[in-house]
Parts: structure tokens; sequence; C-alpha cells
């Protein structure tokens, strides 16, 4: 299947050779036993502190892998100059660009799917020493695997389209890390200037401008289900869909605009 | 062989001081200040995608603080632990460390049994399966603010979420007197002993229970004595002297129980806290 993607195939496999999954297995490992450590220090609830801990540096790894790997992915094609051998292969540049997108997501999925495992013991082994408030629903916890998944294929189209206009790596990696930041407040601003004290502290120009920013920026805060997992709390399949269907947009929108920049751009 | 030289150099360096450096911070252990006090816009909007984990780095920073401040027999900050709690449970209104670690320090020692009462609100509305927000509610309105009416509305929804414990419901009926207050007070915290891991909170709890007991005791004592002689004690010497008591057992808190004639009730020096309680019935 993947050996009609050559580029995305060489992709995984770089990342693969890089040793990027065995440095995860490490890293993984070292929090996992760090787990108890965390957790210790809870008064009531131990797994659920520890579950905490390790969900916030599941995601923290993951924004991580988005920006060292994913910056570097074009721009290093462009310094190292086989952007030119590929321009002789008869591939279009947006399915360069589609190749190279698909083959980050993969090993994006790969790297979660490691360290979702991983934890996944640890926070059963937790659970089963200091019994939660409520017991574990680890259909929640795969939900917030691939929530996070998601999250992070709408950042990585946020970088992979800054890299289409970027000359560097470097630029695409702070702007992402940018955007992460804004998608992950805006929505919580948004609703802080549609309440009553929002109203009487902001100018309407500045509320204007924060209505811009949550439309244009990606609103990450609903790919987030940490709480859900954390406190088994029922989740919303209605708002679930929707904020699948809004990833996936968001990201289709940001590859054609990468495609529309990379198509015109000259190397030379 | 330069190469050895400089490692050598390095490690020589970097050895004893690193000893000496270990040996100097174990031996002045500066108190954990809580100099930042946590706003909570500030922590909301900057938390990111981790206001849950934010929440609890809060709690254990407040937690840290005042293990440390007691370790060196001085006051805490109380009104900064109460912010701490305030926004911990603000970034994460599930965070049950929070709100236990509040109610079992800030409304016995420090006495701020409102503005607990108005953080654990928080958790009622949103941990609505544990029993354990309306419980310290309840007890609260009972023991210290002796709204009992309030505190048995409390008690019956903490009994229904927690049926296993049937005394619960029997609280909440109690909770309409004033009557037997010490004995509510060893059971609530025999129920609050259960419930956590932390050694620290159980030390303290367990000093609590025992202090308490030995009132009830007193109490005890002091009826036996009324009833024997068919008048009020003026101290506690009186029931040693009249053989009800062998003698005064002493406050786990290290104060002294007396009998207050004014309103017949057996109370201690130290008012059951290490730095002296400010909102204790005894």
């Amino acid at each position: 299947m993947l050996a009609r993607f050559p580029l995305a195939l060489a992709t995984l496999k770089g990342g693969f050779r890089d040793r990027l999954l065995l440095g995860l297995f490490v890293v993984s490992l070292l929090l996992v036993c760090t787990l108890p450590i965390f957790g210790s220090f809870s008064m009531r609830d131990v797994t659920a502190a520890a579950t905490t801990f390790s969900l916030s540096a599941v995601s923290a790894i993951g924004v991580l892998l988005v920006l060292l790997i994913g910056s570097a992915l074009v721009p290093r094609d462009i310094q190292s100059r086989s952007i030119y051998s590929v321009a002789t292969l008869p591939i279009s540049r947006t399915r360069y660009l589609l190749e190279k997108y698909l083959g980050l997501s993969l090993l994006l999925a790969a790297s979660l799917a490691l360290m979702g495992t991983l934890n996944c013991v640890g926070i059963w082994l937790m659970s089963g020493a200091y019994p939660p408030d409520r017991p574990v629903v680890w259909g929640n916890y795969l939900l917030y695997l691939i929530f996070d998944l998601e999250k992070l294929l709408v950042l990585a189209s946020v970088l992979v389209f800054f890299s289409a206009v970027a000359t560097s790596s470097f630029l695409p990696m702070i702007l992402t890390l940018a955007v992460y930041a804004v998608g992950m407040t805006t929505e919580k601003v948004k609703l802080f200037v549609e309440t009553a004290q929002g109203a009487e502290r902001m100018s309407p120009f500045l509320r204007g401008v924060v209505q811009v920013i949550y439309y244009l920026f990606p609103n990450l805060t609903p790919f987030d289900l940490k709480v859900q997992m954390i406190y088994a709390l029922p989740v919303d399949p209605k708002a679930l869909l929707l904020t699948s269907l809004y990833g996936f947009g968001y990201v289709v929108v940001m590859l054609t605009l990468a495609s529309c920049a990379f198509s015109r751009r000259d190397f030379i | 062989m330069r190469r050895l030289v400089a490692l050598a150099i390095g490690l020589l360096l970097l050895v004893p001081a690193l000893l000496a450096l270990t040996a100097l911070r174990k031996s002045t252990p500066a108190p954990e200040r809580l100099g930042y006090r946590p706003s909570f816009e500030v922590t909301f909007f900057t938390s990111l995608e981790h206001r849950y984990l934010l929440s609890e780095l809060l709690f254990y920073d407040a937690v840290f603080y005042y293990g440390t401040i007691l370790d060196l027999h001085q006051p805490p900050d109380y009104a900064m632990l109460l912010k701490y709690v305030d926004t911990s449970t603000r970034l994460n209104p599930y965070n049950i460390d929070s709100y236990y670690f509040g109610q079992a320090i800030l409304t016995w020692d420090a006495g701020l049994v409102k503005p607990m009462n108005h953080i654990l609100e928080r958790g009622v509305k949103k941990r609505e399966w544990d029993f354990y927000m309306p419980f310290f509610i309840g007890f609260n309105n009972s023991y210290f603010l002796k709204d009992y009416q309030k505190a048995a509305q409390y008690m019956s929804k903490a009994a229904q979420l927690n049926p296993k414990m049937a005394f619960l419901s029997n609280l909440a009926g109690r909770f309409y007197y004033e009557a037997n207050q010490t004995e509510q007070a060893v059971q609530y915290l025999k129920v609050v002993y259960e419930g956590t891991y932390s050694d620290q909170v159980r030390r303290g709890i367990k000093t609590r229970i025992e202090a308490l007991e030995t009132i009830l005791f007193l109490e005890k004592a002091v009826q036996r004595y009324e009833k024997e002689t068919g008048h009020k004690p003026a101290q506690l010497a009186d029931l040693v002297a009249g053989g009800v008591l062998k003698g005064v057992p002493p406050d786990p808190y290290g104060g002294t129980f007396y009998y207050d004639r004014n309103d017949g009730r057996i109370k201690t020096t130290s008012k059951l806290a290490v730095h002296g309680a400010a909102h204790d019935r005894h």
C-alpha cells in the first residue's frame, strides 16, 4: 500500500533510521517510571495525579515531535538540494508535499501509539496499586490518543504550509509554535470576551480582533480530552464528531494553501 | 594524555564541589516560600493544554511549603495557601487533592471556613459522584458555622452519594442539634483519615482524633462527676480529687486541658493546632 507513496515511505523510514522510536521508547519508559513518584505526593487520588502528569507529558512530547521533525521536512530537501532530483521525477509538487505530510502523519501516529501503549501500562499498574475514585475508562484513553493525534495533524498541516513558503526550517518552527499557543488559548479568550466582565474590560475593537483570531487560527482546545480520561467523565459524541470534521477540514484547507504556495515557488 | 589531564581537572573541580554543595543544601533547608501569588487569569490563559497539570503543581507547591514551614515551627501564610487552593480548583474543579488539603488545613488551623465552603461548592457542582464534597460542607456548617439545617441538607446529599456509609444519614439527622459535637468531629475525622494516602495528613488527623477522643472522655467524666456530686466541677483537678479520674491526660498538641464553667465544655490551651487554631470549638 505504502509502496504507492514512495516519498511518504521514505519520510517514515527516515524517522526509523534516526532511531526516533527507540528514543521515544526510552523517554516513555522513564515517564512510566516517574509516574509513582509524581503520584505519591497526591493526598487522595494518586492515579488521577499520575495520569494528569503522563497525559500532559505525552501531549507535550507530541507537539515537540511535530516541531522538530516537521520543521526540517521540506527545508532540509531544499538546503541539501535533493529537491532538484525530486523535481525531475514524474510527480507534481503538490504530490511531493502531500506525501511528505503523509509520511510525517504516519511517523506521528507510530510515535503516539508507542508512547500511548507504554503509558497505558503505567496507568494500569498505578490504578491497580491505587484504585481511583472512578474506574479508568480505557475507551476515553483511546479517544484522548486519537484526538491528540488529530491535533498534531492539524499542527503538522500548519507547519507544512509555513515550510512551503519559508526558506529556513527555523521560521516555520517558531510560527507553528505560535499557532499552537494561539490555538490552545483562542477559545478561552473568546469565551472570556463574550462574558459581561470581558465586555466591560475590553474595547469593541479588541473583541473584534479576538473573534477574527478565533475563526482564523485553529481552535485546538476541543481536541483536548485529558479531563475526560483522568476523571472518567462522559464524552459528547456530537462534539467529538464536529471536532474531527473541523480538524479534517482545517488540514485540507492548510494543505491546499501549502500546495498553492509551493507550486508557485522558485527554488533557484 | 592531555585529555586525561583535562578530564582529571574537571572531575577534581566537579566532585568535591558537588559533595560540598549537596551538604550545604542539606544543612540549611530554606523554607519553601510561596512568594508567587498565582493569578487565575494569568495561569488559565497561559497554561495552554496543561491546566490540569498546573493545578496539580500548584497543589504540590502548597503542600511542600506547608510541610517545610511546619518542620521549621514557623506560622504558615494561610491567606496565600487559600489563594493556591482557590486557583488550583479553578484551573481544575475536579482536583480532589486541593479540596482535601484546603479542608484539612484551612478550616481547622486558619478558620477560613466560609471561603473554603465557597471553594467546595465548586467541587459539589463538578464532582457529582463524590460524597466527600457535600460531606465536608455539611461538617463545616455544623461544627464551625452552627448552621444545622444547611448541614443536614449536605449530609443527606453525602449519604445519598455513598449509601455504604449509613452513619452519614444518621449524622444528617443529628446535625439538627448541637449536642454531641465532639463525637461528630471524631466520626468526621475517621472518614477523612480513611480517604487519604498521605502519611503526613494521616499523622495530623490521628493526633486530632486522639485529642478529641480525650476531650470526649473528659466530657463523659464531667457528666459522671455531676451525677455523683450533684454539682459541676470548678476545674479538672476536682475530677481527680473526687476519684472520677486517676489523672488529667496530656494534650497531644502540647497544651493543657481545662474545664470552662461558662459553657461547660472541655477546652485546651493548644486550641488543637500546632500554631493555635483560629477557629476551633475547643
